[in-house]
């Protein structure tokens, strides 16, 4: 029925800027932790953001993610000014993948949490964190809950 | 107050059923503000379906939600007396606002689409067929089970596996529902003034398996009906005979469809009045016609009329008869079963005292010379014979054309059909 409607002029409801200013906002509390971010980062961030939800196919009408993983992560002991952007462009990245691949099961919230408590338990290391992603997928798929993924 | 631009008039023949408001919307010079007020409507339901725990849903489900508010729109806009009272409430109310309104008729129409459907199967034709019932059952509660709405207002869930005569509903949603249940409810009311034994008979001349196959009902009844007033004889029945469809063949076959349509039309009437049917059911009936004037003009141009027109056929006492050369009843017993006979009023009693009483082929040839039955009568008897029992008949009569009484040669000759109807 949605043919002659293109849903994706939804994507419109939400502007780069309006992102951009959002992470930019973020920098009041991250700088006390030594993390900015300049407004090109934040750009490239918010163009990740629009590359990821395009990837995994899917559509967001409200912002927050970035805020709520800046929010999650800025006071880890694993992250510098020199890893802040490139580990931001990466967990935007597996959020979105992990959102589809638990097939939409997990809250955003509980999401971040986990992938925050994943990131500390092993030391910073991203690829750890992504292995733990494909486990979660599994564990899910086969019928369990977060609540029920056995930590390793 | 909205800023759409007023145009003159909607034009109606422009507008699609099933995507009522995308086409109502298409007219619309200024579509731009629609289309904002849209999404800020799937912002929301989005929100509503995660939970308020995701900001995100996959794009596929967006859609779907996005068809289900156009949907409801559509229906809210369909529920105006006119399409120019539609476009002014779009002008005048916020899009948000008509589409509560649209749920909430869509809401209405739920409840009472299921005591509508209750009414129904109280009501419901008796038939062996699984797929009536169980659609009409089964089918349509699942649906009622698992319709959302909120997210999924357009979704029929339910394959719909009677096929209805009028053809599926060209719609969505509660809107197929609706128009589906009507269908079946007007179809229902019009084969209910028939007895459901002659009903099956007629099915069963189709084939006995007709209780397993996804069929239409009322084709047959109606054209049976139509076919017997169009011969002058009593509808109620449903007992055509192969005699009585070369008379149809015969009066169809001059005919051009629009004939057709008008005598098909005119004995409907007949039927109605003989068999007290409710105007609600002829009147779906009528919509029916032409389609089965087209049918009608084709199988007679390809002689095929007995594809539409099915003579009955009685599979349970094909295979419960039995009889030999002994075991004859005693006189009185004759005599008594002759007069019952002689008394009986249709033929399904007549057909139910012979094969429950005789076992032998000398009385039943001497009680088919005696019962004074009418060559139509003879016919249906031949064709629940067993095929010795026929030619056991048929060998009384080595040369034929020589007949002591009348009886004798109708007997003859519905033996030479059903033999040349086996033989076809």
């Amino acid at each position: 029925m949605t043919r002659h409607f293109d849903i994706t002029i939804m994507k419109q409801m939400l502007t780069n800027q309006q992102i951009v200013d959002e992470i930019l906002a973020c920098n009041e509390y991250t700088q006390k932790n030594g993390l900015s971010l300049s407004p090109q980062q934040a750009l490239a961030l918010a163009n990740t953001r629009v590359n990821s939800l395009k990837e995994t196919k899917r559509l967001e009408w409200k912002s927050g993610i970035i805020e709520q993983l800046i929010d999650a992560f800025y006071d880890s002991p694993y992250i510098s000014l020199d890893n802040y952007e490139d580990l931001l462009h990466d967990f935007i990245t597996i959020f979105y993948d992990l959102k589809n691949n638990t097939w939409d099961t997990i809250s955003d919230e509980d999401l971040i949490a986990f992938m925050k408590h994943t990131f500390h338990q092993y030391h910073g290391t991203i690829e750890f964190l992504i292995d733990e992603t494909y486990r979660l997928s599994e564990h899910i798929h086969a019928g369990g809950t977060l609540q029920t993924f056995p930590k390793s | 107050m909205k800023t759409i631009a007023i145009i003159p008039t909607i034009k109606e023949e422009l507008l699609r059923p099933n995507e009522y408001f995308l086409s109502f919307m298409e007219q619309l010079p200024q579509q731009n503000q629609i289309q904002t007020e849209l999404l800020f409507i799937l912002a929301k339901q989005a929100d509503r379906y995660s939970q308020g725990k995701s900001s995100s849903i996959p794009l596929d489900k967006a859609e779907e939600i996005m068809e289900s508010i156009l949907f409801v729109l559509g229906v809210q806009l369909k529920s105006y007396p006119t399409t120019t009272q539609a476009l002014a409430q779009l002008q005048e109310e916020p899009l948000e606002s008509l589409y509560k309104s649209g749920l909430q008729l869509i809401q209405k129409k739920i409840t009472s689409l299921k005591r509508f459907q209750k009414q129904l199967i109280r009501n419901l034709l008796d038939t062996p067929n699984i797929y009536y019932r169980s659609t009409i059952i089964d089918g349509i509660n699942g649906f009622f089970q698992l319709y959302q709405p909120q997210f999924t207002a357009q979704k029929i869930h339910i394959t719909a596996d009677y096929p209805i005569l009028i053809g599926r509903p060209q719609l969505d949603g509660i809107e197929f529902i609706e128009q589906y249940l009507q269908a079946i409810a007007a179809e229902n009311a019009f084969c209910i003034r028939f007895s459901s034994k002659a009903i099956h008979h007629l099915l069963c001349g189709l084939t006995p398996e007709y209780t397993q196959i996804p069929l239409n009902l009322l084709e047959p009844v109606l054209l049976s009906a139509i076919g017997l007033t169009l011969v002058h004889q009593s509808c109620a029945t449903l007992n055509l005979t192969n005699d009585q469809l070369i008379q149809l063949q015969q009066f169809f076959l001059p005919q051009s469809k629009e004939e057709i349509l008008q005598s098909l039309n005119e004995a409907l009437l007949v039927v109605k009045r003989a068999m007290n049917i409710p105007q609600s059911a002829i009147g779906y009936a009528q919509s029916c016609l032409p389609k089965l004037a087209k049918s009608i003009h084709t199988a007679v141009s390809m002689n095929t009329l007995n594809q539409l027109f099915l003579i009955p056929s009685i599979p349970e006492t094909k295979v419960e008869i039995m009889f030999s050369y002994e075991d004859r009843m005693d006189n009185q017993s004759y005599q008594q079963l002759l007069e019952n006979i002689l008394q009986a009023d249709t033929i399904e009693e007549k057909l139910s005292l012979i094969f429950h009483q005789i076992s032998s082929i000398p009385d039943l040839f001497d009680l088919i010379l005696e019962a004074e039955f009418t060559s139509s009568e003879l016919e249906s008897i031949v064709s629940v014979l067993p095929d010795p029992v026929r030619i056991a008949l048929l060998s009384q009569y080595p040369n034929g054309g020589y007949f002591l009484q009348e009886n004798e040669q109708l007997l003859y000759q519905a033996l030479q059909k059903e033999r040349s109807h086996h033989e076809s």
